[in-house]
């Protein structure tokens, strides 16, 4: 293997904090008065949201704000976005479902 | 609350703690050691890790409690003045890593592993090895370094 140039080893330079447990990582960030957010998710794979009782949960000590499917839509914030839309044979836009962050009206 | 004292990393420490308290919050919530990671919590990934009394022991299925009077120690704990351990100097020789993050598990298991089977052959590294997942690297380099880093502790 050559020394140096192409094909020469090359230890990688953030190893040496990986290794020694000084990495930091998302999980690793504890700012003051950092919130935490918990997710809920439904016993079933695929079904019908008639209603989506948050009362018990909002009133919970210490509780900042507890959020469903229809906040987001409220508060306008859309969907998981397609990163690379393509077209069909024809010219065609692929169709994209919709994807709410959280589930609205029905899970899939 | 009740208070639970133990060595870790060499250092006496105590802290007070819920019941329920597990060793990996100790260690990553209030002595702010977050070199020890939580990947499952459900004991299947090895990324919590940590020695106790010598022994790898999975940090997320253990209570704070349990370890009163033990002598923990993380991967923080592991180089001597400055000085990298000769596993974690296998693990970055062998490019055992790529995130890192199931990276400490893996280095204290694998010390553990060498302390006890001296020599492990590569069979026996990938079996000792089933409590640890690590979703980067394929394993190929973490039992290479492994086998290095069990020649240079001399094992
Ligand atoms: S966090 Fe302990 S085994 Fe995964
Ligand atoms: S290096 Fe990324 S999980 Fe193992």
């Amino acid at each position: 293997m050559a020394e140096n140039g192409i094909g020469a080893r090359s230890l990688r330079k953030e190893d040496a904090r990986f290794l020694r447990g000084t990495g930091h990582y998302v999980d690793d960030i504890n700012r003051p008065g950092q919130a935490y957010a918990a997710f809920v998710r439904s016993p079933h794979a695929h079904a019908k949201i008639n209603k989506v009782d948050t009362s018990k949960a909002a009133g919970a000590p210490g509780v900042l704000a507890v959020l469903a499917g229809d906040d987001l839509a409220a508060d306008e914030i859309g969907g998981l976005i397609c990163g690379w839309m393509v077209t069909d044979k024809n010219g065609d836009p692929m169709k994209a479902p919709p994807h709410p962050a959280l589930a609205q009206s029905k899970v899939n | 609350m009740p208070t639970v004292s133990l060595t870790v990393n060499g250092k006496a420490v105590s802290a007070e703690v819920e019941n329920r308290t597990l060793l990996v919050q100790l260690l990553r919530e209030k002595l702010g050691l977050t070199g020890t990671h939580v990947g499952c919590d459900t004991s299947q990934c090895g990324a919590c890790v940590v020695h106790i009394n010598g022994d790898a022991v999975k940090s997320c299925t253990t209570l704070a409690l349990q370890v009163e009077g033990a002598d923990v120690t993380t991967i923080e704990g592991l180089a001597t003045n400055g000085e990298l351990h000769p596993m974690q100097e296998a693990f970055r020789d062998n490019h055992a890593l790529q995130c890192g993050f199931c990276t400490p598990g893996m280095v204290m298991s694998a010390i553990d592993l060498v302390n006890k089977n001296p020599k492990p052959d590569e069979q026996t590294v990938r079996h000792e090895l089933e409590g640890n997942l690590c979703r980067c690297t394929g394993y190929h380099n973490i039992v290479k370094a492994i086998i290095a880093g069990g020649e240079a502790m001399g094992g």
